[in-house]
């Protein structure tokens, strides 16, 4: 499975994951795997790096809404950073763009 | 004055038999994108037509509407692409793509045309349709 990167690493003590590639049904069990690592570790708030994602299908969309589901319940969030017009643009046409809080980058969530 | 090149005038047509398998999903993305960029599509053109054959074929895994192989033929001539992929099982768009995410009507809106013709016995394929 080699079309998607994902790099961890923290930013004032909340995990990062820094997604590369392509979010598809191929790639986003990886994806999901990542984040249930984190909840499994008992992190419920944690950012998502979008950035560097060239596409992403609903698969994608999918794996983040479930995610948002799980950590909710534990007052987690989940933040995700997106700043390409075609990513953004699939939160905005289902809606998502106001269930997710999405930021252009790391530093407006630390504002 | 811009000279066209030759592949920006002329009729191409290509056509794929894929194993279907979602790992080949982003094979079909790159030459439908490496096809287009010649013709120098809008990249905006170029990331809807991909989410909607990516979204479609996504959802025909899920529902398991698919054979053994896809078919995926592609004509471009001018500015528009024609995009036949088969076969399935037929299916109701509706149903397939119930998933509250990315619904029929957000699919439609991405491509000029996005319709299903059946084909003998009980399968179909998609036509998609897109200016660029």
């Amino acid at each position: 499975m080699a079309d998607i990167n994902i790099g961890k690493k923290e930013k004032n003590n909340t995990p990062v994951l820094e997604v590369q590639g392509e979010v598809d049904i191929y790639t986003a069990p990886k994806l999901k795997k990542e984040i249930l690592s984190l909840i499994d570790d008992g992190k419920y708030t944690m950012i998502i790096d979008l950035a560097n994602v060239d596409f992403m299908d609903s698969s994608g969309l999918g794996v983040l809404v479930s995610g948002l589901k799980r950590v909710s319940p534990h007052d987690g969030k989940i933040y995700l950073i997106a700043n390409r017009p075609n990513i953004i643009k699939i939160f905005n046409i289902t809606g998502l763009d106001k269930v997710f809080e999405i930021y252009a980058n790391i530093e407006e969530i630390a504002n | 004055m811009q000279t066209l090149k030759k592949s920006q005038i002329e009729k191409q047509i290509i056509s794929l038999k894929i194993p279907a398998e979602v790992s080949f999903l982003r094979a079909v993305r790159l030459l439908i994108t490496a096809q287009l960029r010649l013709r120098s599509a809008d990249e905006v053109d170029l990331d809807d037509l991909k989410l909607a054959i990516s979204e479609f074929l996504a959802r025909a895994f899920e529902a398991e509407i698919v054979g053994e192989y896809i078919k995926i033929d592609i004509s471009i001539e001018k500015n528009l692409v024609d995009i036949e992929i088969g076969d399935f099982e037929e299916f109701d768009p509706k149903k397939l793509f119930a998933s509250p995410y990315l619904n029929f009507e957000a699919i439609d809106t991405l491509v000029n045309n996005f319709e299903i013709e059946a084909l003998e016995g009980s399968l179909v394929k998609v036509k998609i349709k897109k200016s660029f």
